[in-house]
């Protein structure tokens, strides 16, 4: 489904968001804003605050200062509770899966389903939405397993699927694809790019490697087919990738990948090679 | 010294915060039974051998201990009283709430813990659950309702380990031994030794959670806050152990 990225309602606002612990600064000033179907791919060293912008996006990390926009919902002053009606609207895979590792896999991805205080679906029709879940990333014949007995890969798809079971609208992918190998690695992506194509959510992609944006950025996931194939046309509009650049908590960079590969600041342009 | 109280006293604040939750969870939904359930079988079952082991040495040495105490006044057969009333009154919570405190409230504080450095608390507050409410309010009723049950076992198995003293060194007989034990306990007795496991629990599990869930720093992280709710959990059973202690003896 070609959205047109640039017409569509805001889903995510920072507005001078600042987040301090004790004498680091966490994020300093970030302001963006993120429309409906489109793509973002967050870019920067470890420690620039990439996590804590997805966790303040998530409302699980209050800022010090500044405004989130959720879905038209200003968040920050919001108290736990009403926050999940916002967090059911997203979905979050963590940096390091954060699977629940004393339940099953199917417990685990049934869990959002089961918890969230907004129905998706009645409780007969849990156990088929998990299986499809799983069928998406390719894992459903371990719905019994425990997290323990999967390798990394397939726990970051498992987070995959417990983060789009609910078919959110908007997804955050914190470090997909952090210590994988390439060819791992570009699987997690192809299922990231088809939840996106195939049910038109909003993605925000944190990553250390740019091939990750690269990817998103001009590729999309045609069904008949069954994986990627190169945008071009009207196609690249839709895969339209916003890349930002972070460093030491601001936000040093935000165009286009084009415009990542022009730039010639140093830090920048190390982010915008393959 | 100013600045050195103000961290406990931040903690303390925190820490209360956390039980007043933890309290004001069991009167709203959702209530996650399941929980409360399996936490029963693996802090009540579990420590059902250790306590009962544990229980009976405590009943044996102090009917040895009693035995040669009172034979100074011809009293041996009054063992069964003496073992009655420092078993139910005061060894028989005590003991218990620190084998459990070492057992339940490392485990509690360790199992939180790697939760927390995982990012598994986050994750069920980003899934549509309250952390507090999810584990802590569960293990708090759980222990509420199973350290009384323990103790109360330990206090029997303690009463026919000294038993078993009396009838084949003292040569005292049952008869003799449990009319003895069962008069010296009075309603004060009893009400004090269920009191007190109760109140235990709560230091217990809600000390273990208090350091679980303000686990920081990976690994190490984890072992600290076992080590200290360990720590903690027992020197707050004795604080609280002398003040439930006064104010029945002043009755
Ligand atoms: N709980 C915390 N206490 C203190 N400092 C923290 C805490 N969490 C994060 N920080 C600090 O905030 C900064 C941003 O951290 P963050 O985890 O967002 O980095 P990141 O960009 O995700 O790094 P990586 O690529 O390694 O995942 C770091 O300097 C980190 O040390
Ligand atoms: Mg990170």
């Amino acid at each position: 489904m070609p959205n047109n990225p640039a017409s569509s309602a805001p889903v995510v606002i920072f507005d001078n968001v600042s987040l301090r612990y004790g004498e680091t600064v966490a994020l300093d000033q970030v302001s963006f804003q993120v429309n409906a179907g489109q793509t973002w791919v967050f870019l920067g060293e470890a420690g620039s605050g990439k996590t804590q912008m997805c966790k303040v996006m998530m409302g699980l990390v209050r800022p010090d200062s500044g405004r989130v926009v959720i879905f038209g919902d200003e968040i920050s002053s919001k108290g736990e509770r009403e926050m999940f009606a916002v967090r059911a609207k997203i979905g979050m895979l963590f940096q390091e899966s954060a699977l629940f590792d004393s339940m099953t896999i199917e417990e685990n991805v049934a869990y959002p389903l089961e918890n969230q205080p907004v129905r998706h679906c009645g409780p007969e029709q849990i156990h088929d939405r998990v299986v499809e879940a799983l069928r998406f990333v390719e894992l459903e014949k371990t719905l019994d397993k425990v997290p323990s007995e999967l390798s990394g890969g397939m726990r970051r798809r498992v987070g995959i699927a417990r983060a789009t079971v609910t078919q959110p609208p908007l997804a955050i992918y914190d470090s997909p694809t952090a210590g994988l190998d390439p060819i791992t690695a570009n699987n997690i992506m192809a299922f990231i790019a088809k939840q996106r194509d195939l049910k038109g959510t909003t993605s925000i992609i944190v990553s250390h490697r740019y091939q990750d944006g690269v990817l998103m950025a001009n590729y999309y996931y045609d069904e008949a087919q069954g994986r990627l194939i190169a945008a071009t046309g009207e196609r690249l509009a839709s895969v339209h990738t916003t890349f930002v650049v972070m460093q030491a908590g601001r936000i040093v960079f935000v165009g286009p990948q084009t415009e990542l590969e022009a730039s010639t600041d140093p830090y920048v342009s190390k982010f915008g090679r393959r | 010294m100013l600045d050195l109280l103000k961290p406990s006293f931040l903690e303390f604040q925190e820490f209360f915060y956390l039980a007043g939750r933890a309290l004001k969870n069991i009167f709203r939904k959702p209530h996650y039974w399941d929980d409360v359930l399996l936490q029963m079988d693996v802090i009540g079952v579990g420590s059902l051998p250790i306590v009962s082991l544990i229980g009976a040495f405590s009943g044996i040495v102090m009917a040895l201990q009693m035995s040669r105490a009172v034979a100074q006044y011809g009293a041996s057969s009054q063992t069964g009283t003496f073992v009655a009333i420092v078993l139910v009154r005061e060894l028989g919570p005590v003991l218990t709430a620190l084998l459990v405190a070492g057992r339940n409230a490392s485990g509690i504080a360790s199992e939180i813990g790697s939760m927390k450095v995982t990012d598994q608390i986050d994750a069920m507050r980003a899934l549509g659950t309250d952390p507090n409410q999810k584990l802590v309010t569960p293990r708090m009723l759980a222990l509420a309702f199973v350290l009384p049950l323990l103790t109360i076992i330990a206090d029997f198995v303690g009463l026919c380990g000294g038993f078993l003293i009396g009838k084949y060194r003292l040569n005292i007989s049952a008869a003799q031994y449990w009319n003895s034990a069962q008069q010296a306990l009075v309603w004060n007795d009893v009400a004090q030794g269920l009191l007190k496991p109760f109140l235990f629990s709560f230091v217990i599990s809600l000390v273990g959670c208090f350091y679980g869930i303000r686990t920081t720093g990976g690994t190490q992280g984890v072992g600290r806050s076992t080590t200290e709710a360990v720590v903690v959990s027992s020197v707050w059973v004795f604080i609280l152990d002398v003040f439930v202690t006064q104010i029945f003896v002043n009755m």
